[in-house]
């Protein structure tokens, strides 16, 4: 199990290296981690810290995705969820109770989305987008069309805070992750996922109870964005509902492209979904450190993401794998007539 | 068919009048030609973009860069113009250049590297931002003698609307895009390749070119709408037009699922509450405005699914079927290149790979399949789902496995011929061979005899099934339909022949007719011998009408030996 695990996501950790070496020869201080006022300062700290919101809406990308699902209202949930707890803690309720609410506020989310999908049978991109377009409405009228600020401690400290000389988000981000890790792969529930995903009739032909699957890894992404959306909120003081969030989902779904999961559902593993959390958030280190001027940076992410990508392509490890194959023990034996050939699919083109 | 393709098409188009009605009622200056023009003013970028979204949806991609290719359009002309003296149409054709090339780049990466839409346009998004921002981080304005010109440019209609000239420029763009899609062949390979890219390859469609030229198409016009937006804000800002590819795709689907037709009844309503007369209110008009761009948008798909199901006419399934499944693509906004279709289970697309593989000769008598493990890499499937597909294609009687030895391709003396998939197999061959010549020769031996079973036992209520079904075959308007009809006839003569082993040979006439219809599609019959293939069926009925079995065999006989001759003619 843990070696197939380890085999599975040694793509990624190769390119998480490559992207850490490369932020290690721009800035050499990269990897220099010290201990200050109670609390672990250093730019790797920076980015699992950093990387907390990617890596908790890639958790709950993660499982949508697998099922052949899209959630495109993830960026929109954590603005809503940011503006819930920042009004709850104005409004002088405890910060727990905030939090709550906030989370709350997510299942709703992530409820409707599930049912829009399972019950209606909507198209998920369709169905997300739903709430991707209302959702910062909702987030603005919670806050009054302003940027919600608020002073409460507990509230800020999962944002700013650290437990343990450990900034909270990583806690936070790890602990979900490993929740949900458990929960699915110790359980049936990943393999019925995963069926769902590769073939949903046949899926509810065997017994599956799609539906409820469906509404469950909904709610969770919602869950998780809400988680999200606190943390990101927490960390400014203030629920902005503009720009809490904004275009995270992509940060999302690229961060579980990169994981190596296939956007027709089927097979996932959350463990490369959050490594690619990382590599995301590794890259941004590596535009920020190497002190290139700022307006190259989406360029810089561009092709970088598109050098993963096609490193990534099924056409590129086809031919590697072919390439392999020519030189290894696969072919001997083969006679020389059933030469490998690419897809027949592609024959006629 | 036509009433459910084109229901959701009606219901949007209800909703907008109603909610333009009530907006009217309420305040009647929304009728002015002011607002109108103003409308199509505002929205030209937009309705632009959508346009070029529509080719994007309808093959079942997606192109999230839009937006940034619009801002990137605009920083650029604006610094173009300002540093440099060229002349801004020189601009406009540089800039178009190369958003086109970018869409064609997108669309390349898309097809050969097997990458998803959504991932790789996601990343030209970025992309295009970030040039944007390299160019200039802030608003350039642009003052030129020429746009001055450009924006002087307006139809006063009576009633003190302005009509400009990039609301013009937006309808042509959308005319030009309706014939494209309607009349070219570009435009049904957009359909097709939206239906299934698979069997739209199979039926000869060049798919790559197709793809690179969808998002070639894309990027064009995003380019275009980028100079629109320019001659509208008379700036570049590399921060414009955030998000305005969610827009362009919510154009696009708005109308094509309930709950959109939902949340734009919710949006009329929203327009009416909140409506207070002024013209002014930007917002208001932009969402109203879009229902307009919408309803342009809406029609052009939901009319035009009738034309592509009949484009797909004897597909292995059907028009029904072809016509679903394009409306399906359509309102999926398909990433990868298949949320939607590709979800035929695994095994299946096994079978028909290596089926038509061996068909196709790929594979030739007695040679060796690829083992089961290399197999596995070249589908990207378990082993279960290669065992499952071996054993149907064994039943098939095409491969014959031996322990220790492997899994030979069979003698095509073996293959059972009669077996749905192997015809369809043959049938969809590119060069047919001797399969054309073999199916009309037994085709030659059962219809005839089936026809004369007919004239000998049928009654009255089958004479008028058999004129209905002539009627159809003389009323067809395309060569699609006609061969729907053929077929529809055949399988009547033969199911009404009351034998049941005759009865379910109904498939060996759809292959045949089939590849018939592939080997036609290039050599155009004239008109005329539609006509004559016509009055051939009618002499049939005639002659099963007046109960004579052997002037039936005749006449039969002579429909059937008409065939060959496309598919011989070709093969020699």
């Amino acid at each position: 199990m843990m070696k197939s695990t380890l085999r599975r996501v040694t793509p990624q950790i190769v390119i998480l290296a490559l992207v850490l070496a490369a932020n290690f020869l721009v800035f050499p201080g990269f990897f220099h981690v010290e201990f200050q006022h109670g609390r672990l300062f250093g730019n790797l700290i920076d980015v699992l810290n950093r990387g907390a919101p990617t890596a908790l809406l890639a958790t709950g990308m993660t499982l949508v995705i697998a099922t052949r699902g899209i959630d495109l209202s993830v960026g929109a949930v954590m603005a809503i969820a940011g503006a819930v707890a920042a009004s709850a803690v104005t409004g002088g309720a405890h910060w727990t109770l905030a939090v709550l609410m906030a989370l709350a506020a997510g299942a709703a989310c992530g409820l409707w989305n599930g049912l829009l999908v399972a019950i209606f049978r909507i198209q998920p991109i369709v169905a997300t987008l739903v709430l991707m377009v209302a959702g910062r409405g909702i987030a603005q009228l919670l806050t009054e069309g302003a940027i919600l600020t608020f002073n409460d401690p507990g509230l800020i400290r999962l944002g700013a805070g650290t437990i343990a000389a450990v900034p909270t988000p990583i806690w936070l981000w790890i602990a979900v992750a490993c929740v949900t890790g458990l929960v699915i792969r110790r359980s049936a529930l990943g393999l019925l996922i995963e069926a769902v995903g590769i073939n949903q009739t046949s899926s509810r032909l065997a017994g599956i109870n799609a539906r409820v699957l469906l509404i469950a890894v909904y709610l969770v992404s919602g869950l998780c964005a809400a988680l999200a959306g606190v943390i990101v909120a927490a960390d400014i003081k203030g629920a902005d509902a503009n720009n809490a969030g904004l275009w995270m989902e992509l940060d999302a779904i690229l961060a579980v492209v990169i994981g190596g999961n296939s956007l027709l559902g089927g097979r996932f593993s959350i463990t490369a979904s959050l490594l690619g959390a990382l590599i995301i958030q590794g890259v941004n280190a590596l535009i920020l450190l190497s002190g290139m001027p700022v307006e190259f940076n989406l360029v810089i992410k561009a092709l970088i993401i598109i050098a993963i990508l096609v490193i990534q392509s099924p056409r590129v490890r086809h031919s590697l794998y072919l390439l392999r194959a020519s030189t290894g023990p696969v072919l001997r034996e083969r006679p020389s007539r059933a030469a490998p050939r690419t897809r027949p699919e592609k024959g006629q083109s | 068919m036509s009433q459910s393709t084109k229901l959701p098409l009606y219901i949007t188009l209800a909703t907008f009048v109603l909610a333009f009605a009530l907006c009217a009622v309420q305040f009647p200056a929304m009728l002015s030609t002011r607002v109108v023009a103003n409308l199509l003013t505002d929205n030209a970028f937009l309705g632009i973009t959508a346009v070029g979204m529509t080719f994007v949806i309808l093959s079942g991609g997606i192109d999230l860069s839009v937006g940034s290719v619009i801002a990137f359009t605009g920083v650029f002309l604006a610094v173009i113009l300002r540093d440099t003296s060229i002349h801004p149409l020189v601009a406009f054709a540089l800039v178009l250049v190369i958003t086109t090339g970018f869409g064609a780049a997108m669309g390349g990466i898309i097809h050969y590297l097997e990458m998803p839409p959504f991932i790789v346009t996601l990343a030209g998004m970025f992309l295009m931002r970030g040039l944007a921002y390299v160019l200039s981080t802030e608003s350039v304005p642009i003052t030129h003698e020429f746009y001055d010109w450009l924006q002087s440019l307006y139809w006063k209609a009576p009633g003190g609307g302005r009509f400009r000239l990039t609301g013009g420029l937006m309808l042509l763009t959308y005319a030009l895009a309706m014939i494209v899609l309607h009349r070219t062949r570009f435009g049904q390979n957009v359909y097709a390749i939206g239906g299934s890219a698979q069997t739209a390859q199979l039926m000869g469609v060049p798919r790559a070119r197709t793809t690179i030229g969808i998002y070639a198409v894309s990027g064009g016009l995003a380019g275009l709408a980028g100079i629109v937006y320019t001659l509208y804000t008379s700036a570049g800002y590399s921060l414009a037009t955030v998000g305005v590819e969610l827009d362009a795709i919510a154009a696009v689907v708005i109308g094509g699922d309930a709950p959109e037709r939902w949340q734009r009844i919710c949006r009329g309503h929203f327009l009416w509450h909140s409506d207070h007369g002024a013209d002014t209110d930007v917002y208001r008009l932009r969402r109203h405005a879009f229902e307009l761009v919408d309803e342009d948008r809406d029609r052009g798909p939901a009319l035009r699914l009738h034309h592509a199901a009949e484009g797909f006419g004897l597909g292995n399934d059907g028009a029904h079927k072809a016509s679903d499944r394009i409306r399906r693509a359509i309102m999926t906004l398909t990433a990868g290149g298949g949320f939607s279709d590709r979800a035929q289970s695994h095994t299946t697309h096994v079978v028909d790979q290596l089926g038509l593989a061996i068909v196709a000769g790929e594979y030739p008598e007695r040679a060796m399949i690829p083992l089961d493990p290399d197999l596995e890499e070249m589908f990207g499937v378990s082993r279960t789902v290669i065992r499952e597909a071996k054993k149907t294609l064994i039943a098939k009687g095409m491969l014959a496995s031996k322990a220790k030895v492997g899994t030979r391709v069979q003698p095509s003396s073996e293959w059972n011929m009669f077996d749905p998939d192997v015809l369809r197999w043959h049938s969809e061959q590119k060069t047919p061979g001797r399969f054309v010549a073999d199916l009309n020769e037994i085709r030659l031996i059962i219809e005839p005899s089936a026809a004369a079973l007919v004239a000998e036992r049928a009654g009255p209520a089958e004479h008028a099934r058999l004129e209905a079904s002539c009627e159809a075959l003389a009323q067809a308007g395309s060569r699609t339909a006609f061969a729907m009809a053929d077929l529809e006839f055949h399988k009547l003569i033969l199911q009404l022949s009351d034998n049941r082993f005759l009865q379910s040979l109904g498939d060996l006439v759809q292959a045949a007719l089939y590849s018939q219809l592939i080997a036609e599609a290039e050599e155009a019959r004239e008109p005329g011998d539609l006509a004559r293939s016509v009055e051939k069926h009618r002499a049939i009925v005639d002659a099963i009408r007046a109960g004579v079995p052997e002037r039936a065999r005749a006449c039969m006989e002579k429909v059937v030996m008409d065939a060959p001759a496309g598919g011989v003619r070709r093969a020699g």
